[in-house]
């Protein structure tokens, strides 16, 4: 079935992008209209998805495939790249996450007022390569989708930064661009490596394929080739495929950010404008989540098993470590920032614990993170937005002068640090339980990650305690501007806030989504 | 007799370079005997080009898979070197239209030398033989010394001299270990049974750093390090469209010849690439970070571009030099393209510094947008064909360390994508400066809408050369060796 229906998620942002790019600037006020249209229509057709989407079919459904590139090597072996999209529970999942942070930064952007055309044709571009990017079942498509996000997002935080942008933008991209060329070495090597059967035998040369499909069947590698299992070419003394690994799990942990690469995290957020934060704590980190279950699992399974202990250490440095910086962080942004490296150190344990119950938590604890940094990031604004500052001393009992604002920071704050009853719970339960029952890392390894919890606690409470309670204290120029929310912070604040409830209470919406892809990757 | 029909028959088999010279004496008479201000130069010179150019497409129709051997070997002429002489072609033709499009007006003496480049270069392409190679290559560069004086400006006469004390060096070291291999072998021609007799019997040491001190001579054309000090100067102060097609022409003839050495297969020159694709990598990666004026910015990177194409010489058992002809080919409209944009904001601003680009791609978004496409596409980003041939060249490599099963090669691989994520720094700055400082001067001249759309040409097909490499792929198949 090629309905189209999954490509239009691609397409129409990017007609929407040129579309603003070309209207004369007499329209300025309609360019953030059309790009609002276009996140609804995106939200329409994800739901229209998630309703056709059968959660026991074990494959990729709503496939669209069309030949696109077929490169002849010199030895007249083919290199076949193909345009194929599709979802299984985890890519749709993430790209109705996607859809959900975009539109509400979409909102949040509506305060931009410098430069609109330029930003919501380079916004609308970036909706159109991160949907790309989590659709993709193509390994070349993929990485085109990746690398061609870094740059609206290069743009977008240079043009529209805070002081210290030119910095910031760029140590993004140079660390991203680094990670992505570890991928890209990978990606290589696995098409030189993978043969599509069928078409070997069609054209009657070797033909090397980037379908998905093909890369995580381990029975397609070519014998003898570099990736091949029974006889391990080494590399700087090293097998291949472990070799091969690690490039992937530091190329996407750069990504996600994991502890020691995540220093470009902080910078980017907090020169990022309001909506561009969200977008990048809300959905440009689970990329990392999603290429290393994806890919780094999909494709190596058999060595993957080996570096749990690794990766489940990687994952507990960046919690503790993400935690204890956010202690010390005296502006709020940089403590949402902190406090996202080490909620996403929990997707790194969840990984390695290699079962079903870490995975499920995992992927969840992205989804959750997702709609909880989000708002966090929003609530940062709503306070930037009205004194440009972000200062945690500055400010002392808000909850008198803005009880609503006080509402929804509250939901966010209990959320983060991992209350009952609210998503962000589940998530870091699940991967602790799931680590708990994994017999590949040592107990000690969630025991600590508790910790994390712990720590996640003091540093929100005491923030909120610092911030909300008390006597009505700021200094005497930001006591005019402080006013509570109004109707458009209130849309985007409650609607997140509803759905981290819904989630925590009702895990099982997304866990019937995932959890038969999970299962069947454990296959 | 024989001899005599041989001559005859070669003397006929080349006909394009035979226009081309005949043409280029007419040029001269032209020159000396017409007014000063006339235009009758550059439309001779046009034609030329245009009958070179079409001259070499046709006339060999017939030439199938042969390899034809011309002047008792002197000349061999291939499906290869005709490729070759048709990217001469096309980069000539770039030439004529940029410097139309900007009125240049040069003198006549300008179109005679580029059109000796052109001379040199061709019968470069189609030489196995060290002396034709020798001549050939001091023809093109006695004429390059010369064009990159004649802006007739003190920096100028600075670069050609540079240019010309690097070049004759380099020239008698090629020279030096030439007169060895003649020594050795008695032959001139590297391909010759004999030679390849007489390599075999000696040291692969000697060999290779005999090939070295030939290869210097050709390297020092691709500008590769360390051959490469003259570059940034020559690049900086040569007037634009010369230094555009100077960028592009003699570093993919050299890339030819260099190619041609690597399949005689007389000495394993992996080791020796090896080198020279570390160095020029780092050298010119580590300095272009550090220019502020855009054309010596170029120039850096010309360097570390040389580096990725030698990367596709490499040779392995089964190596055809696909990914470094893939690369040559992409390598046209990119760097042609980044000079007609350096040019554009030359012509804006009065300036190569990049400092006075400030805000230009505000004001004129079209601009910005092409300059962002063209520098993607030099670091070889997708969707931009540069991305493509960087995925041909770093492929090759996968194969050959797979063939070598040597982890040298696996390490060049990293080292050479690391490489490339560091040139994002300096490519990007262009646009960066563009498109997001704010400008405290205004562009001294208007926007030429012309020159912006045959700009976005360049662009364009940066951009569908990468949804549709097939044409430039089957073509590149067609033509290996």
């Amino acid at each position: 079935m090629q309905s189209g229906l999954l490509s239009s998620l691609i397409i129409l942002p990017l007609i929407a992008s040129i579309i603003v790019l070309l209207l004369p600037a007499a329209y300025k006020a309609s360019y953030r209209w059309i790009s609002l249209i276009t996140q609804i229509l995106l939200l329409i057709n994800v739901g229209t998805l998630i309703g056709a989407f059968d959660p026991q079919k074990n494959e990729y459904q709503f496939l669209e495939h069309y030949e696109w590139i077929r490169l002849t090597l010199g030895n007249s072996s083919i290199l076949s790249i193909d345009y194929i999209i599709g979802l299984d529970g985890l890519s749709l999942a993430m790209v109705s996450l996607s859809v959900l942070v975009f539109f509400i930064a979409n909102i949040s952007s509506f305060s931009i007022a410098k430069k609109e055309k330029a930003y919501f044709s380079l916004f609308l571009l970036l909706t159109a390569t991160v949907i790309g990017c989590f659709v993709a079942i193509d390994f070349f498509l993929f990485f085109i989708f990746f690398e061609f996000m870094l740059l609206p997002m290069y743009f977008l935080i240079g043009i529209w930064g805070g002081p210290n942008k030119a910095y910031a933008s760029l140590k993004f991209i140079i660390y991203t661009l680094v990670g992505s060329v570890m991928i890209l070495v990978v990606m290589i090597a696995l098409a030189m490596s993978n043969v599509d059967e069928f078409f070997t035998s069609e054209y009657k040369t070797t033909v090397f394929s980037f379908d998905f499909r093909i890369l995580s069947d381990t029975n397609n590698l070519l014998k003898g080739s570099l990736l091949s299992i029974q006889n391990p070419i080494k590399i700087f003394g090293v097998n291949a495929r472990d070799f091969m690994f690690l490039l992937l799990f530091i190329g996407f942990g750069i990504k996600l950010p994991m502890v020691p690469f995540h220093t470009w995290l902080p910078d980017a957020h907090v020169e990022a404008p309001t909506p561009i934060s969200v977008v990048l704590a809300g959905i440009l980190l689970k990329i990392g989540g999603y290429g290393l279950i994806r890919i780094a699992y999909g494709f190596f399974p058999d060595v993957a098993t080996n570096y749990s202990l690794l990766i489940s250490i990687m994952g507990l440095i960046s919690i503790l470590y993400g935690g204890f910086n956010a202690l010390a962080q005296k502006d709020l942004k940089k403590l949402i920032a902190y406090s996202s490296i080490s909620h996403m150190g929990f997707v790194l344990i969840g990984i390695a614990a290699f079962n079903v119950e870490g995975f499920n938590g995992a992927i969840f604890q992205m989804f959750s993170h997702g709609l909880l940094s989000s708002m966090l990031f929003l609530v940062a604004g709503v306070l930037y937005e009205r004194t440009h500052n972000r200062e945690i001393a500055n400010f002392k009992g808000l909850a008198k002068n803005m009880p609503l604002f006080t509402v929804m920071v509250a939901i966010a704050f209990f959320g983060s640090l991992g209350l009952p009853s609210l998503s962000g719970f589940i998530g870091e339960f699940f991967t602790l339980f799931g680590s708990f029952q994994s017999s590949k890392i040592p107990k000690v390894i969630p025991v600590l990650g508790v910790l994390g919890i712990v720590l996640s606690a003091v540093y929100l409470l005491w923030t909120f305690q610092k911030m909300f309670f008390g006597e009505f204290w700021t200094k005497e120029e930001f006591k005019k501007s402080l006013t509570d929310l109004d109707q458009k912070e209130i849309f985007m604040l409650s609607t997140l806030g509803a759905l981290t409830l819904l989630f925590g209470i009702f895990p099982n919406l997304l866990f019937d989504l995932i959890n038969p892809t999970v299962i069947h990757l454990f296959k | 007799m024989i001899a005599l029909q041989e001559i005859l028959h070669s003397t006929q088999q080349i006909l394009p370079e035979w226009l081309l010279a005949i043409g280029i004496l007419a040029l001269v008479l032209v020159i000396s005997f017409g007014k000063p201000e006339s235009k009758l130069p550059y439309g001779l010179s046009f034609i030329l080009i245009l009958t070179y150019t079409l001259s070499v497409t046709f006339f060999y129709s017939d030439l199938a898979n042969k390899s034809i051997s011309l002047y008792s070997g002197m000349l061999i002429l291939d499906k290869t070197s005709i490729f070759f002489k048709q990217l001469l072609g096309i980069s000539a033709i770039i030439f004529m239209v940029h410097s139309r499009l900007f009125r240049y007006k040069f003198e006549g003496e300008i179109y005679f030398l580029i059109l000796c480049v052109i001379l040199g270069l061709s019968f470069l392409s189609m030489t196995t033989h060290f002396l034709v190679i020798y001549i050939a290559v001091e023809l093109a560069s006695i004429s390059s010394y010369i064009l990159v004086a004649s802006k007739k400006q003190k920096t100028n006469f600075e670069a050609a001299i540079k240019y010309l004390i690097f070049g004759a060096a380099s020239s008698a070291i090629m020279l030096y270990g030439i007169s060895f291999f003649y020594g050795i072998s008695h032959t001139l021609n590297f391909t010759d049974p004999i030679f390849l007799k007489f390599t075999n019997t000696n040291s692969p040491l000697i060999i290779q750093v005999l090939s070295f001190m030939f290869l210097g001579g050709l390297f020092f054309k691709i500008a590769a390090a360390p051959f490469h000090s003259w570059v940034p100067d020559v690049y900086e102060v040569t007037t634009t469209p010369i230094i555009s097609f100077l960028s592009f022409a003699p570093k993919a003839i050299g890339v030819l010849v260099v190619a041609r050495v690597a399949q005689a297969n007389f000495a394993d020159i992996n080791p020796v690439l090896l080198l020279i694709i570390f160095l020029s990598l780092i050298f010119g990666n580590l300095a272009a970070l550090w220019q502020t004026n855009l054309k010596r910015m170029l120039g850096y990177s010309g360097i570390a571009q040389a580096g990725f194409i030698l990367i596709g010489l490499l040779k392995g058992p089964q190596s055809d030099f696909y990914g470094a002809f893939f690369y040559i080919l992409t390598y046209l409209p990119i760097t042609m393209g980044a000079f007609f944009l350096a040019d554009i904001l030359y012509k804006q601003t009065g300036s190569d510094e990049l400092e006075d680009y400030k805000g230009l791609g505000q004001k004129h978004i079209f601009l910005g947008i092409n300059a962002v496409i063209i520098m993607m596409a030099l670091i070889g980003l997708p969707p931009t064909i540069g991305f493509m041939a960087k995925l041909m060249v770093f492929s090759s490599i996968i194969n050959l360390g797979d063939a070598l099963g040597s982890s040298v090669y696996y390490g060049l691989l990293i080292f050479g994508l690391l490489n490339a994520a560091i040139s994002i720094y300096y490519y990007l700055k262009v646009p960066y400066i563009m498109l997001i400082k704010t400008a405290y001067k205004q562009p001294k001249y208007a926007p030429n809408y012309l020159l912006s759309i045959v700009l976005t040409y360049f662009s364009l097909s940066l951009l569908i050369f990468f949804f549709f490499p097939d044409f430039g792929t089957e073509w590149i198949k067609a033509v290996l060796f």
